[in-house]
């Protein structure tokens, strides 16, 4: 269990994670959604021990993290500016990495060079955006580190890439579970592959749901104006549309059965709403 | 802390071998034509490669932190056994350098005597004067690298301009050792206000203070996002 | 992505397998996949199939064969027949014959377009 309490990180004047609980079970892979500034490369970099809290704690099952060779030796963090060295071949990149790291796949990590089509023997400085991101893609999955955190790490790579990405992602966690989180601010496609959802907005915790269960949680009801208004009202409502006389608001909390009975008698349509649309209401609402 | 110096020592490896090399050649290149226009007065082989190996140590300090320190953090180190891995790396090397000059000299003499006599002025090489050119190398090595990983750590852990301003302390163990301890090979050592074992002391005081400023001030660093 | 990412996935996946049985695509006492394989080949969280599953097993289409694997149970077929028959009328008859009524068309009209397609 990593255990985050009261957690605050300042740069300067600028407050990017403000006074936030969390409690995270290991051993499932969490989405951790937020806009970009929301404080989740942050929140990242102290549960990586990149840095200090400016106050508050964090322990993994009890330990704090900071300075401790075994929790630090079993975290790995993969963010967008790629911790190697640029005039390294991507070879010498993976030596490194297998030298330093016990749990680190030589084998698996040739393998999945190959397979993110990157020649072994080009330097760094020299792989297109994509590249850098498989490469980190690569570092991060090959690890086998017990903690994985992946900061934003597939974009900029193709759509075939990503695929190889999750794919590999899903079947490596199933043959060596571990706890990964995966941050990002484009849901879409990656949704699927979370088993819980933290949702981060300016340093504070917004939410923090089992992903399925999130998935039932928005829904929408469209019809008359009138009738929306009077079906809605008491409800936490994330966004309201007009068009004409017709209205559509997206409301928080599922219906249950009565509730959707009633909507369908007073001649409203109900339908789903995905995460990526919940995220953009719980974050956006207040801007 | 051992698999941290071994990764550098891997790093460094064939770098070092290339670097000493190349220093052996030029020694040798120039040392040929210098005896053909005069009488050096000094050891040419301890000049060159004692002011080469100070300087790389300097530059290998500065690139400790301002390239390494991440990659290892990043590969699940911490940041005191990267110190005291560097600094068990730094000081193996330190002292291998103090070992292979005086080494050297001996060698350059060798070749002198077989190649004719050895120029007026040229320092005697002997048992004592190996001695005495390591305990005289070994804290010039050894101030040179902290110099440098105190100026590299200083423009890591601070903005810009307070790097700048900490170059000023920071040259300290060099100039010290230098200062102190430097000129040896050169035709009579120049006449300096101590002796050997309080300058000896002296330099070796400023180096391991600020060795330990460098360890209080990076023990707990924030790993910055660095560009690339 | 096969799933709608926008309604719990652990329902489609029952409601899936559940078509699949009705179907004849799964047969009683047939082995499904195992839920870290459906979830590699659906490209979903195995935490997630596993909730889809333990939802089939909880409502008896599907039981465990420990140490070898999930199986369609033996009545699974005529179980699902009967729950979707009680759902066939209040979930599409009687919406179909409000939308009738709403467009003015007479139950005598339906019984005849039925009679043509007997």
């Amino acid at each position: 269990m990593i255990s985050i309490r009261d957690l605050t990180v300042r740069y300067g004047g600028t407050i990017a994670v403000d006074h936030l609980d969390l409690d995270l079970p290991t051993g499932k892979i969490y989405g951790l959604l937020g806009r970009n500034g929301s404080g989740k490369t942050s929140l990242l970099s102290v549960l990586a021990s990149y840095r200090r809290p400016s106050a508050g704690t964090i322990a993994v099952d009890g330990v704090d993290p900071f300075e401790n060779a075994e929790l630090m030796g079993r975290t790995a963090f993969i963010r967008d500016t790629l911790d190697v060295q640029q005039q390294d071949r991507i070879r010498a990149v993976l030596d490194f990495a297998a030298a330093l790291r016990s749990t680190f796949d030589r084998g698996y990590a040739d393998k999945l060079t190959e397979m993110f089509e990157l020649n072994p023997r080009k330097r760094v400085s020299a792989l297109s955006r994509g590249q850098r991101s498989a490469l980190g893609v690569v570092l991060g999955l090959a690890a086998r580190a017990p903690l994985t955190l992946l900061d934003e790490t597939y974009l900029g790579m193709d759509a075939a890439a990503r695929d190889t990405f999750y794919r590999e992602l899903l079947a490596d966690y199933v043959a060596h579970p571990r706890t990964v989180i995966l941050s990002t601010h484009l849901i879409g496609e990656v949704a699927d592959l979370f088993e819980r959802v933290v949702i981060i907005d300016r340093g504070r915790l917004v939410l923090h749901e089992d992903a399925d269960v999130l998935r039932g949680r928005g829904v929408t009801v469209t019809g008359p104006a009138a009738a929306v208004d009077a079906f809605v009202a008491g409800r936490t409502v994330l966004s309201v549309q007009s068009l004409g006389g017709v209205r559509a608001a997206t409301l928080y909390g599922g219906l249950d059965d009565a509730e959707t009975a009633r909507a369908d008698a007073a001649g409203l349509t109900l339908g789903p709403v995905g995460i990526q649309d919940l995220f953009i209401h719980l974050t956006g609402a207040q801007r | 802390m051992i698999l941290v110096a071994k990764s550098l020592a891997r790093t460094y490896r064939p770098v070092v071998l290339w670097f000493l090399c190349a220093v052996a050649v030029i020694v040798a290149a120039v040392s040929i034509v210098a005896a053909r226009v005069s009488d050096t007065g000094f050891g040419f082989w301890l000049i060159t490669s004692g002011h080469a190996t100070k300087w790389w140590l300097l530059i290998m300090g500065i690139l400790l932190f301002a390239t390494y320190l991440k990659l290892y953090v990043a590969n699940g180190v911490t940041r005191h056994d990267f110190l005291l891995g560097s600094a068990l790396f730094g000081g193996l090397t330190a002292g291998g350098f103090a070992v292979l000059l005086p080494i050297g000299h001996g060698i350059e003499q060798l070749v002198w005597m077989i190649v004719g006599t050895p120029p007026a002025g040229y320092p005697a090489f002997s048992a004592a004067e190996a001695v005495r050119e390591f305990g005289h190398y070994l804290p010039i090595e050894l101030g040179f690298l902290v110099s440098g990983a105190f100026i590299g750590a200083a423009f890591y852990r601070f903005a810009w301009w307070a790097g700048l301003l900490l170059i000023l302390p920071g040259i300290m163990p060099a100039l010290a050792a230098d200062a102190l301890l430097g000129g040896v090979g050169a035709d009579p050592p120049a006449a300096r206000g101590l002796p050997y074992a309080g300058a000896l002391a002296v330099s070796l005081v400023v180096t391991v203070l600020m060795a330990a400023m460098i360890g209080a001030t990076m023990r707990d660093v924030t790993i910055r996002r660095t560009a690339g | 992505m096969w799933f709608d990412d926008r309604s719990p996935i652990y329902r489609q996946i029952a409601e899936g397998i559940k078509d699949d049985v009705l179907s004849g695509a799964l047969k009683e006492d047939e082995q499904v996949m195992s839920t870290n394989q459906y979830a590699a080949f659906y490209q979903i969280n195995p935490a997630t199939a596993a909730k889809g599953f333990a939802q089939l097993v909880e409502e008896g289409v599907l039981y465990k064969k420990r140490g070898i694997g999930m199986f369609v149970s033996p009545d699974a077929r005529r179980k699902l027949r009967a729950e979707r028959r009680e759902r066939f009328f209040t979930d599409l008859v009687e919406p179909m014959l409000a939308q009738a009524k709403l467009l003015g068309i007479g139950v005598e009209e339906i019984v005849q377009h039925l009679e043509e397609k007997r």
